[in-house]
């Protein structure tokens, strides 16, 4: 296999494995479908263009992380706008889910969406990007400690808003 | 050491998919904590479906393409705009301009590529819409559309151009719609109209770049080119 062949894999195989969680880690912190594949599109072209310098493929994940928070503070430092693509995402209506499921989710949704960004990228890079409190500490720049209180404060707010909405089920005094 | 029930709620709260034997031992040390455990466990599973949005399918694909960019940068499209002045002078083709894979001899091969790409594609998919997000897609162009234009947006997404990056726009008109391919740094002959597949363009010099207009020839798309030519505003970058 030639070095090409070989990078090219490399590439390909960064691409399956964590394309499309960018996309939806890209899509709830700027909202927009457009942006988020243009995030995601620009942060692979960067690790296509860098790929070299990625000696150990067990950072990788990490490193396509802070280029893509890069590239969204370097689009968004001339300007904030305000994006709502991700609300009108709906539950596909598959057999297998049940109407309120289906609503509650939809709920959850638009509550995270809501959240403010301090806590709803902690909760993203936790639960979508399957990072450590630790991991997530050292992308923010913040303490572990703070990492704590927001996934936290994030989980209890979402839960303190699908409880207002009354679609919860048996979760009443967990947090 | 047995953890109390506070602290397992707490973490429960901050990482409740953590491994630490502890934990793992209290999510079934009593009725109380199982109960919290189950609990928490019904909230995750939602909340990872809740954040599980769908991916588009060409995602994939198209980070794949990636692969054909050359590692190298290519020369800046600057110096291939001096020698193309110089070249055509004595009517010699021979510029090359990137766009992912495909090479384009000049600004009108570009358009009529990108165009017969997904020209048909995006004006379908514009059916019944309308932009919301049109000054907030040109913010990272420094350009703002007046509000002639911006309100008859139906749709606006980026799209690759010869200088790198642009917006392909669709215009709901009263003569349907019309397509508008915005080309930030990419000079073009102001004016010049092209036909192509029983299509019309043509193309607008605009401050600190270009459009291109296309549309059927029945729509005749140069009633718009002094909408268009008045419509992008150049604004200052913040610092």
């Amino acid at each position: 296999m030639s070095n090409e062949t070989e990078r090219q894999a490399r590439f390909n195989g960064l691409a399956e494995a964590y394309g499309a969680d960018l996309y939806r880690y890209a899509m709830w912190i700027c909202g927009n479908d457009a942006l988020a594949k243009d995030l995601v599109q620009e942060t692979y072209l960067r690790a296509w263009k860098a790929l070299d310098k990625l000696n150990d493929i067990g950072a990788a994940k990490s490193w396509l992380i802070t280029i893509l928070r890069r590239e969204y503070a370097r689009t968004f430092e001339r300007k904030v706008p305000k994006f709502t693509d991700v609300d009108a995402i709906e539950v596909p209506e598959d057999t297998e889910m049940e109407p309120d499921d289906r609503l509650e989710i939809q709920l959850l949704r638009n509550h995270i969406n809501k959240l403010p960004i301090k806590y709803r990228e902690p909760l993203l890079l936790q639960v979508v990007m399957g990072n450590s409190c630790e991991e997530i500490a050292h992308k923010l720049d913040i303490s572990k400690s703070a990492v704590m209180t927001q996934l936290f404060r994030a989980r209890k707010q979402l839960l303190e808003r699908v409880q207002k909405d009354g679609v919860t089920g048996n979760v009443h005094e967990l947090f | 050491m047995s953890m109390n029930f506070s602290e397992f709620k707490r973490l429960l709260g901050t990482d409740p998919g953590n491994r630490d034997p502890a934990f793992l031992r209290a999510r079934e040390s009593s009725e109380e904590f199982i109960r919290a455990a189950a609990e928490s466990d019904r909230f995750e599973r939602r909340l990872e479906q809740a954040l599980d949005i769908p991916v588009p399918d060409d995602l994939l694909s198209s980070l794949k393409a990636i692969t054909a960019t050359p590692v190298k940068s290519s020369p800046p499209w600057r110096n291939y705009a001096i020698a193309a002045s110089l070249l055509m002078a004595v009517a010699v083709a021979g510029l090359t301009w990137r766009m992912n894979t495909m090479s384009f001899d000049s600004v009108e091969q570009y358009v009529v590529y990108h165009y017969n790409h997904d020209g048909e594609k995006v004006l379908i998919s514009s059916e019944g819409q309308t932009a919301d997000d049109v000054d907030a897609m040109l913010a990272r162009f420094d350009v703002e559309m007046a509000p002639d234009l911006s309100r008859m947006v139906s749709l606006i997404k980026y799209c690759p151009t010869p200088e790198g990056k642009g917006a392909h726009i669709v215009l709901n008109t009263p003569e349907g719609p019309i397509t508008v391919i915005y080309m930030p740094g990419t000079p073009v002959t102001d004016g010049e109209m092209m036909d192509f597949d029983g299509l019309q363009a043509q193309l607008v010099s605009l401050a600190g770049g270009s459009a291109a207009i296309i549309g059927s020839r029945q729509q005749q798309v140069g009633q718009f080119y002094d909408l268009v030519q008045s419509a992008f505003i150049s604004v200052p970058a913040k610092a």
